[in-house]
């Protein structure tokens, strides 16, 4: 049904003590399958489908089988394989240390119904997922992690096309070396989506925000606390994803932009622009069965903080993976 | 001046507007019109022919071809022909879309006998719309979207689209629709027969009703929510389609070439058609 974008990135510190170190700060992580509950627009499916249906008064009339309680359960697993030119999202050239990265995530997660409540329909979504992010090359292998996700979300569908959500997600990343855990995060969050058939494509524009509450390793700030919140933030979204079907194989380039404020230890003051921009090329082998293709360049502008702001980042990611998923 | 005195000092013209005032009937509303006089719908959109018996006062009919902005009064009989359409627009906002070589009356501003086609009705506010066959009847209260399907029994389906409210039948009872659910309406006495959930968004693909109109309904919004619900509790489709119901205890059911399990029956390719698996991934010369 909906494939999880695990994009999970490490990245050095940049504190010039330490060698190799991630910044999970550095990731946009999803917790949510990707357009869960996106309604499609019959617009474009009434214009595209006239000019090769068969075309009654009435129209087709298919019998189906229907669920007799309103819940809809969904699990699945996405294996990625790829090449990250800058792992440890340091500052400077757009390749460093460059490695191959496998991620192996496993996901499931329920709707509780879908409620009608005049224009808009509500459903409530949980789930939660389990990645495996490994370094395959370089060296790197030390920085291997287990990324543990969860989510509760209100999602509302309007008859106008529009959907809006409000939820909550965590994250806990654990080293696998020392099986210690480095990072966490609980991210309440809102959103707005709107999928609109254009030019033949299905255009879905999503905005978000968000608080992330984080419990990081400790470090030392310039003034000589030890805290583990310098990663607090809160965030602004925008993504844009074109979804064209050419044959058996659709075809999605997406742009996100998202600027992010830090407030706390080191960080205060410290805000970051980040700009994604990928192409995925997804090809059905089966119900419930795809590979996908596909490349994203990513950049990180980070300014401010009360020490120097060494977080700006090039990278770029490309490969494949394969989606097994299943809905009952 | 007593009663009886003021009726022999009438004229004998008099004396008829008095014999007929007393046998009209005496419904408050329709003491300044008569029923066949009330304006019912508008024509708006349509392709090809539209005709109509419209009713005079005389009690006389005459035949009339439509045109845009043409006038149905309570009373007046229509026709479609042969891959005609038209709609209708009545009060309240509401809109009648008539498929091809339907034929019907206008029993009332919310009120339509069908005899053959295939109508949608489209009611944005709250409103009651009847709808009678041949044989059977129903009608709908609340805000909504359905369309009606004569079948050959002499009753007729009606398809819910979308909306919350309440259908009606003599001796059924109530009944209650979820958008995308299809029911019978059969006999006299009026009462529902079986009730199936079906493809929404195939029948939205394949409906003239709603694709053949310059414009979708206003409830199309509304429409693609229960689209929306019914990919949410959809378990899987049959292979399948509902046809016409020649009895009240039969339904045609037309099987297809089972696809790929999700397919449409206008998608699914036959069996001999189907390249193998690479041919499919990376394309390749189709067999002649």
């Amino acid at each position: 049904m909906k494939r999880i974008l695990a994009l999970l990135a490490a990245v050095g510190f940049a504190s010039p003590l330490s060698a190799q170190q991630r910044d999970p700060s550095a990731t946009e992580r999803v917790a949510t399958p990707e357009n869960l509950g996106a309604a499609t627009t019959t617009e474009g499916e009434t214009g595209a489908g006239a000019a090769a249906a068969p075309g009654s008064d009435a129209g087709a009339q298919r019998p189906l089988r229907m669920k007799k309680t309103g819940t809809s359960t969904y699990f699945g697993y996405v294996s990625k394989y790829f090449y990250r030119s800058n792992p440890l999202m340091a500052d400077g050239d757009l390749t460093q240390q460059a490695t191959a990265m496998w991620t192996n995530t496993f996901f499931a997660g329920m709707g509780l119904g879908a409620h009608d409540v005049g224009d808009a329909v509500i459903t409530p979504y949980a789930g939660a997922s389990w990645t495996v992010n490994d370094f395959i090359e370089g060296g790197l292998d030390s920085l291997n992690y287990n990324t543990t996700g969860a989510y509760a979300m209100l999602l509302a569908q309007y008859a106008n096309g529009w959907s809006s959500r409000i939820g909550v997600n965590y994250f806990s990343d654990v080293e696998t070396e020392n099986d210690t855990q480095s990072y966490a995060e609980f991210n309440p969050n809102i959103g707005l989506m709107k999928a609109q058939s254009f030019a033949g494509c299905l255009a879905v524009l999503d905005f978000s925000a968000g608080l992330h509450r984080t419990d990081a390793d400790s470090i030392v700030t310039a003034t000589g606390s030890s805290i583990t919140d310098d990663l607090d933030n809160w965030d602004v979204a925008a993504k844009l994803a074109l979804h064209k079907q050419i044959g058996r194989v659709k075809v999605t380039p997406a742009y996100r932009l998202s600027y992010k404020s830090y407030s706390n230890g080191d960080n205060d003051g410290r805000s970051d622009v980040n700009h994604d921009l990928g192409l995925d090329f997804d090809v059905r082998l089966g119900k419930g069965v795809s590979i996908t293709l596909g490349a994203k360049y990513s950049t990180r502008d980070s300014s401010g903080g009360t020490v120097e702001n060494t977080y700006d980042f090039e990278n770029f990611d490309a490969g494949g993976g394969l989606t097994i998923n299943a809905r009952f | 001046m007593k009663l009886g005195q003021r009726l022999a000092s009438l004229t004998p013209q008099g004396i008829a507007a008095f014999c007929l005032l007393c046998f009209v009937p005496t419904v408050s509303h329709l003491q300044a019109d008569p029923p066949r006089k009330i304006k019912a719908y508008d024509l708006g959109h349509y392709v090809g022919k539209i005709e109509a018996l419209l009713q005079q006062d005389d009690g006389n009919a005459t035949f009339a071809i439509l045109d845009e902005n043409s006038t149905l009064r309570v009373g007046d009989a229509f026709f479609t022909g042969t891959l005609s359409l038209a709609e209708f627009h009545g009060a309240d906002s509401l809109s009648v879309r008539l498929g091809a070589e339907v034929a019907g009356e206008i029993q009332g501003p919310r009120a339509l006998l069908l005899s053959a086609g295939t109508i949608l009705v489209c009611l944005p506010d709250e409103t009651r719309f009847a709808v009678r066959s041949t044989v059977a009847s129903a009608s709908y209260e609340g805000k909504g979207t359905f369309i009606v399907e004569c079948t050959g029994n002499g009753g007729f389906k009606i398809i819910h689209l979308e909306g919350k409210g309440t259908y009606f039948t003599q001796k059924g009872g109530t009944l209650k629709l979820k958008g995308g659910q299809l029911a019978f309406v059969i006999r006299d006495p009026s009462e529902f027969g079986d009730v199936y959930d079906i493809d929404l968004l195939l029948l939205i693909r394949t409906s003239r009703l709603l694709n053949a109109f310059p414009e979708l309904p206003p409830t199309i919004g509304r429409i693609s929510l229960s689209f929306y619900t019914q990919e949410l509790l959809m378990k899987g489709k049959y292979n399948a389609l509902i046809g016409d119901a020649p009895t009240d205890k039969n339904v045609q059911l037309w099987a297809f070439e089972k696809g790929d399990g999700d397919g449409d029956p206008i998608d699914s390719p036959k069996k001999e058609d189907k390249p193998g698996f690479f041919r499919r991934l990376f394309g390749g010369k189709k067999k002649k």
